[in-house]
């Protein structure tokens, strides 16, 4: 089932001074089973949106069909707590979120609170440390004296005890180095396939979206300025640049080389077809 | 003159593990270099070690030919200035104006011309229009700029930047990052960032790769770079620039290897012209 949003608005602070509209008019139908982006600048209403997906935030009008729960502006936050069971929510540096003595009292916290008894939920924790590429000598160790791509994955196991449908990322590789990025990324495309988890993911990481992505929404000043599949998005790099998006090294010398005369289909996205490419306009003068 | 010189600095935060050891490098006056590493290596470290934030265990820093101690720590950070990855750590201000001020006060500039400088360079960061917002309410890329901001104010003649645009949108990132480049390059100011981002190395004259605490290599980012190998197994990569100009080589279309997308479109125009 695939998430629908109508006519979703969000207003901060309504009815005082600071009353600020983050979101206003957006329709979505967020396919199920597939990598989906979102993307757009800094204060573009991303992270107010993906608020809405687990409840975190009602919305002020419109409405939200996800995972059977259907969301409306009045609802009660305890109406909707189940909901969260269903959408996992990771945060930005979501290391930062932890807190127990032992890597499995961290993971065990969630389903405890859900009413899993202890046993039963470190039970839990052992199916699912492997998920994460972690191993079961974890347990017992403190989540400070890990690294920062280690605590992030102890953080995001929390997440996924609860066996969530959604997982929701807020730019899930921000600090990481670039193995660490392609190490958690390769780790959200198998809870994709092997796991069937329906991933949406926060970022400004062009070359990940373009890589990894199957959906991409644009989000502009709170409106959806943009939806498509990943193919046809990167084929329109010039769009990309007018709505202030940096796009990804291989489309900017695409664009660069298009500028100097050469001749580049739009349906090139990979390193070794554009060397073909310009091999051959190289070439042909010889 | 060197910039920063650092001598054999070892540094341990439990007084057994050393995370930094024996670590050399000079810096000089008015370049642009880059620190990478992969997590943990000890960047950040030695960012904080350069402006007297944690005591050295043993070596010596020397900051524009004076060594850096406890006497000399207070005069030394009016040359040196800092932007953290997480600027949370260094709001001071009530407000984003206030907060820019709080740097230019303790640097003596007369309140008359504060207000232009606080302008001109919430301005370059974009943030004219939070200048009376509260830092703390603002977003993470948005208080990275703030934090920037607070630097383009005093223009120091050494700038740290650790990581400081990881929050920011590519668009942000790129508009912020020329800003830097043009502190370099048009006031001559030495700048050493600290980051994750090849394309960024890739533009930077000199570059250090920390590996467990130690400098692993330090050359121009094309000799770093030409060592693809022990980069992947430091965790580290290279840019696309550069993979692209090494298949064009494999496909003997160039012979020479390059590392940014403005080198790479040189070649092939030259290429397209002449044959």
């Amino acid at each position: 089932m695939s998430i629908e949003i109508n006519h979703l608005e969000h207003v901060y602070n309504a009815g005082t001074p600071f009353e600020h509209s983050a979101l206003h008019g957006i329709d979505l139908s967020i396919p199920e089973g597939k990598v989906t982006a979102i993307i757009g600048q800094t204060g573009s209403g991303k992270s107010t949106l993906v608020q809405h997906l687990n409840g975190l935030l009602i919305p002020s009008a419109g409405t939200l069909d996800i995972c059977g729960f259907h969301i409306q502006p009045l609802l009660k936050i305890k109406d909707v707590k189940a909901l969260r069971k269903e959408v996992g929510l990771v945060f930005q540096f979501p290391e930062y979120q932890l807190f127990e003595e032992t890597i499995e009292k961290d993971i065990a916290f969630g389903p405890k609170n859900f009413g899993v008894e202890e046993e039963k939920a470190n039970e839990l924790v052992k199916k699912i440390l492997p998920m994460v590429g972690l191993d079961e000598s974890y347990l017992q160790r403190s989540p400070f004296e890990l690294s920062g791509g280690q605590k992030r994955r102890v953080a995001i196991a929390g997440i996924l005890v609860l066996d969530p449908k959604v997982l929701v990322l807020d730019e899930p590789t921000a600090g990481l180095d670039p193995q660490g990025a392609k190490e958690m990324m390769s780790l959200f495309m198998d809870l994709n396939r092997i796991h069937n988890k329906t991933i949406l993911l926060v970022s400004h990481d062009m070359e990940h979206v373009m890589r990894y992505c199957d959906h991409v929404i644009v989000l502009d000043h709170g409106k959806v300025l943009q939806e498509s599949d990943v193919h046809t998005f990167f084929e329109h790099p010039e769009w990309m640049i007018k709505v202030g998006i940096n796009p990804p090294a291989i489309i900017r010398l695409k664009l660069m080389l298009k500028e100097k005369g050469f001749l580049i289909p739009d349906e090139i996205l990979d390193l070794d077809a554009l060397v073909k490419c310009v091999r051959e306009q190289v070439m042909l003068h010889e | 003159m060197d910039a920063i010189q650092v001598m054999n600095l070892t540094f341990s935060y439990d007084g057994q593990n050393d995370v930094i050891k024996d670590v050399s490098f000079s810096i000089p006056k008015g370049s642009y270099t880059t620190i990478i590493g992969h997590n943990g290596s000890g960047k950040s470290t030695i960012a904080k070690l350069l402006i007297g934030l944690l005591p050295a265990k043993s070596g010596e820093i020397r900051i524009l030919g004076k060594t850096l101690n406890e006497e000399s720590v207070y005069e030394l950070r009016n040359h040196v200035g800092i932007v953290f990855q997480n600027p949370d750590n260094q709001f001071i201000g009530s407000t984003v104006a206030d907060d820019i001020a709080f740097g230019l006060e303790n640097h003596c500039v007369p309140q008359e011309e504060m207000q232009a400088i606080i302008e001109s360079s919430a301005k370059k960061v974009g943030m004219m229009e939070y200048l009376d917002s509260e830092p703390t309410k603002l977003s993470g890329g948005q208080k990275q700029r703030v934090a920037i901001a607070g630097i383009l104010a005093i223009e120091p003649e050494i700038i740290l930047f650790d990581e400081s645009t990881s929050m920011l949108d590519p668009q942000g990132k790129a508009s912020i990052n020329a800003q830097i480049k043009q502190l370099h390059t048009q006031k001559d100011r030495t700048i050493l960032s600290i980051t994750h981002d090849m394309e960024e190395v890739a533009q930077s004259d000199f570059v250090i790769v920390l590996k467990d605490g130690e400098v692993a290599m330090t050359g121009s980012p094309m000799e770093i770079f030409a060592h693809a190998k022990e980069m992947e197994e430091m965790k580290l990569d290279i840019p696309f620039a550069l993979k692209f100009s090494k298949e064009l080589i494999k496909e003997k279309i160039t012979d020479q290897p390059v590392c940014t997308l403005e080198e790479v479109v040189k070649q092939l125009c030259q290429l397209k012209s002449t044959t």
